[in-house]
């Protein structure tokens, strides 16, 4: 009877131990595809730029066009709507917050290649070589599972650029 | 007053096969049906962590498979032979033969401003494989299924 009992004891704790193992498989997919969809979007918006500049050699983003695309991207990579208010539950409950979309062209303060530094919201210092006209989104999330809200920073580059 | 002596229980405990029948006979089925009950959950919690742990090792390949592949489908304007076999090359790493790989995605040269989509399903055979078969008998087919959209950059 004691092993008996011992048994369930142990079958319990596994148990438990199992299922905060799933949740926190969850929340490792989570990050990797909320990374991987910002990821593309500010791809996108980084494709999107205006005519007339290039054509003199300045690349200057289409900044209204940009913003579309990457809410249209990110529709279409993650489980949100419109509003960025999320259609399923696995990834996250709460939706994304974008804090700001960061612009680095030819009409940006600076030459490249640059040290690009960023106050993120939770007042940790953010800073990378940039070394090309850029497109910089930084988002928060709070993740299923992770208990507190993290900033997501994605870059996206047009790389070999001189200017 | 000399003690007398049974001399066949004697015999009995110097038997050992003997013994066992007579002493441990009743207890000795008990232990039997016990294990007999806990055996699916020892063999699950044996087994089950490891299969799991498999299964989401393979579902993070598939995703870095295609997610790679988006990648540089958005280059080439489309998913081109070279970069399906590659993606099929990276499954295969984990143990898809490529006759279990389901992929749907952009065939057509697309130019830059429209969006690229990608699919892959592959078959998630050991997830919850031993509650199913030992509690439920029967399997589902479970899959793991990622997918990828991006803008081609493509220029004809």
């Amino acid at each position: 009877m004691e092993k008996l009992i011992m048994f369930m004891m142990i079958l319990a704790s596994c148990l438990s131990f199992w299922v905060k193992d799933v949740e926190i498989v969850l929340m490792d997919r989570a990050y990797r595809t909320i990374q991987y969809g910002l990821e593309h979007a500010v791809h996108d918006a980084a494709l999107q730029v205006e005519i007339m500049p290039l054509s003199e050699g300045f690349i200057v983003f289409d900044q209204p066009k940009a913003e579309e695309v990457m809410l249209e991207s990110i529709q279409h990579n993650l489980p949100v709507d419109s509003m960025l208010s999320p259609s399923s539950d696995i990834f996250f409950t709460e939706p994304l917050k974008i804090i700001d979309i960061v612009y680095l062209d030819d009409n940006f303060v600076g030459s490249f290649p640059m040290t690009w530094e960023y106050m993120l919201p939770n007042g940790k210092k953010f800073e990378r070589a940039i070394f090309g006209p850029s497109v910089a989104l930084i988002v928060d999330v709070k993740v299923q599972g992770a208990g507190k809200t993290t900033p997501f920073v994605v870059i996206q580059e047009y790389k070999g650029y001189e200017g | 007053m000399i003690p007398m002596i049974d001399e066949t229980k004697l015999v009995i405990l110097a038997n050992p096969l003997k013994r066992g029948s007579l002493v441990y006979g009743g207890l000795f089925m008990e232990k039997l049906i016990v294990f007999m009950m806990l055996l699916p959950f020892s063999l699950i919690l044996l087994f089950q962590p490891a299969l799991d742990r498999l299964e989401e090792g393979r579902e993070k390949v598939v995703q870095v498979a295609i997610q790679r592949g988006v990648e540089r489908a958005a280059i080439d304007g489309y998913f081109t032979d070279d970069i399906k076999n590659d993606m099929y090359a990276v499954l295969s790493a984990v143990g898809y033969q490529e006759e279990d790989i389901e992929f749907k995605g952009t065939e057509r040269p697309t130019y830059r401003g429209d969006y690229i989509e990608g699919t892959l399903k592959v078959p998630n055979k050991y997830q919850f494989l031993m509650f199913e078969n030992l509690f439920e008998g029967r399997t589902t087919d479970n899959y793991h299924i990622h997918t990828a959209t991006r803008m081609s950059e493509f220029i004809n």
